[in-house]
């Protein structure tokens, strides 16, 4: 089977009228189905800009990258969107959830886009919604709901259409410790789940609960260190 | 939104009132009666005494199309002041042959109409409206009473054989105006002699025939009698009065859709500044669908549905307006009103489609929208 993500000399260059920043430089990145991957790196280092290609929420100025096989770096954007929506989950710092809209239909919404008939829909959101605690509340509001309700929302709608990939950006982020706990062991049980997880951070207390980390400097990987599995 | 409940109503009012005008006119017509028609002379240089219509005119006329028309008269009428126990009333006589109440509806109150004997022997009779025998003598029973009337120079003493009731329609009444004149019938043969020529024929087509059809036989046949041309008479129906009629009504309505339609448009120039600011509100929200995996037609689609709604929604809002505008304007001058479903289903599936048309740019807007650049904004 191939890798879930392969990654060779990969470059972003932006833009803004005569100044040209380059965010990544020649990159080269391979990672396996499975594995729990923290990016790691001070802010203008180039890992949102990476989380924005490898989520294919952005495309490379040069270099090739394969998702499952997939060379998706020259890809229409609606083809983009149906790659997101069958093999990305996201899961935001901001939560992101859809506002005057119930924790249900935010849950059910990828399957929407994905054309799943709305019994089946229902039916594998009130199941995550169990998974992550929250069977209780899937007809509240978001507003209604504590930070670390909202992420888990956000975890359950990134698991809706069973993704092979799922991307946390600073996932605790705007949440107290205890929260941050709790999500982050539900990322874990995931991960042993089998689901390959990236993780971008900048706390290395998150980065523990990593099997391999990657730190990223002025565009560059500086350090792809696998850490021991307890 | 209110462009569009403005639009909207106005354009269901004015349709309201145009098929209102048409059934108005069509009872006024129902009241002249459809098939009737006036035979006269018409664009003569030169007029020979030969043109006109006399009574032998009528009788040949009468038993040449026996078979295709119903009843054929003098058009001619006579005024003259009537004075009963120093109260006056202006009278109008209308000229009639026996048998037009078989032809036209007349509702008679008390006594009876003019009759064949009435025509035959010349009788010095005549059927007041009831108006007029109420203001001559007080009540509506006035037959058995004479009155004395001018015809030509003559003033003769008329026996009051029947009282009728007029059942025009209110509206006919208003159109009308405020006639001083009080109606009745005579007998043509008492107001008229022999050697006078009539300028006019009051015609009523059999139902089975064509009104048209028996219009050229007729040209035809007195063009030919009077050595004349067929342009030298005309047969007016009021079935081209009608045409013509609709046809005013039709232009103000097209004259007054087109105000209506200007004010649709600033209704959709609305609707598209509401729906670009909810595309700015939302900014974020489109770049979590996008992100989720929404395609650019599904965000299209779902601001377009959302503008149609709105506009859909003001469409439903200015129909029930318009409606219960000419309802009121109709009450007030008491026509009965023709609401068409159609136009009202019409209206709405319009205004959806003004939502449509001004929600495609701001939903395309949307739609384009780079999903990272929406996730960013605050």
């Amino acid at each position: 089977m191939s890798n879930l993500i392969t990654i060779k000399s990969l470059n972003k260059i932006y833009k803004n009228g005569a100044v040209e920043v380059h965010a990544l430089k020649n990159i080269n990145l391979e990672i396996q189905h499975g594995e729990f991957i923290a990016i790691m790196g001070q802010s203008g280092s180039g890992k949102s800009t990476l989380m924005n290609i490898l989520g294919c929420l952005d495309r490379p100025t040069s270099g090739e990258y394969l998702l499952e096989g997939t060379d998706v770096s020259k890809l229409s954007q609606d083809e983009l969107s149906a790659i997101r929506n069958k093999k990305i989950g996201f899961v935001f710092q901001a939560f992101n959830l859809i506002p005057r809209t119930n924790v249900l239909s935010n849950v059910e919404l990828p399957m929407v886009y994905a054309k799943i008939k709305a019994p089946k829909r229902k039916q594998r959101a009130i199941e995550l919604l169990e998974k992550v605690g929250l069977s209780d509340r899937i007809n509240h509001l978001p507003n209604e709901l504590s930070g670390g309700q909202k992420q888990r929302v956000a975890i359950a709608r990134s698991l809706a259409n069973n993704p092979p990939l799922i991307f946390a950006d600073e996932p605790t982020g705007n949440l107290d410790t205890q929260s941050s706990e709790e999500i982050m062991e539900i990322f874990r049980s995931l991960n042993k789940e089998g689901n390959s997880i990236i993780l971008v951070t900048h706390e290395p207390e998150l980065a523990e609960y990593a099997d391999r980390v990657i730190v990223f400097r002025d565009g560059s990987i500086i350090e792809d260190r696998k850490r021991e599995v307890l | 939104m209110l462009g569009i409940i403005i639009g909207i109503s106005s354009v269901i009012a004015i349709v309201s009132i145009g098929d209102s005008m048409k059934g108005v006119m069509d009872d006024i017509y129902k009241d002249i009666g459809k098939n009737r028609a006036y035979f006269y002379v018409y664009n003569v240089e030169e007029f020979r005494s030969t043109d006109f219509f006399y009574l032998d005119d009528i009788e040949l006329l009468k038993e040449r199309f026996s078979d295709k028309i119903t009843y054929i008269c003098p058009s001619e009428s006579l005024r003259s002041d009537v004075t009963v126990n120093k109260r006056v009333i202006k009278l109008n006589m209308a000229c009639v042959d026996y048998g037009f109440d078989t032809v036209q509806h007349v509702k008679m109150l008390y006594g009876r109409m003019i009759n064949k004997g009435d025509v035959d022997r010349k009788s010095k009779v005549i059927v007041l409206e009831q108006n007029a025998a109420l203001k001559l003598f007080n009540k509506e029973n006035a037959t058995g009473q004479t009155i004395k009337v001018k015809i030509g120079d003559y003033l003769e003493e008329l026996l009051i054989v029947g009282v009728y009731k007029n059942e025009e329609s209110p509206v006919l009444s208003l159109l009308n105006g405020q006639d001083i004149y009080e109606d009745s019938y005579v007998p043509f043969t008492m107001a008229f002699s022999s050697s006078y020529g009539f300028y006019a024929l009051d015609i009523f087509v059999a139902d089975n025939s064509s009104v048209s059809d028996v219009g050229d036989d007729m040209l035809k046949y007195v063009a030919n009698l009077k050595n004349r041309e067929v342009e030298n008479y005309q047969f007016y129906t009021v079935e081209e009065d009608q045409a013509t009629l609709n046809g005013v009504v039709g232009g103000m309505s097209v004259a007054v859709a087109a105000i209506a339609a200007i004010s649709l448009l600033v209704g959709g120039i609305g609707i598209m500044n509401i729906m670009l600011v909810s595309v700015t509100e939302r900014t974020r929200e489109i770049g979590i669908k996008k992100a989720l995996g929404a395609r650019t037609k599904d965000v299209l689609f779902q601001f377009l549905i959302e503008s149609a709604t709105l506009s859909a929604f003001g469409g439903m809002v200015g129909t029930m307006f318009g409606i219960g505008l000419v309802m009121i304007g109709g009450s007030i001058i008491s026509i009965p009103i023709v609401v068409n479903p159609l136009s009202v289903v019409i209206a709405v599936v319009f205004s959806m489609i003004i939502g449509i048309f001004f929600g495609y740019y701001p939903a395309k807007k949307a739609a384009k929208s780079d999903p990272i650049d929406a996730l960013r904004y605050e």
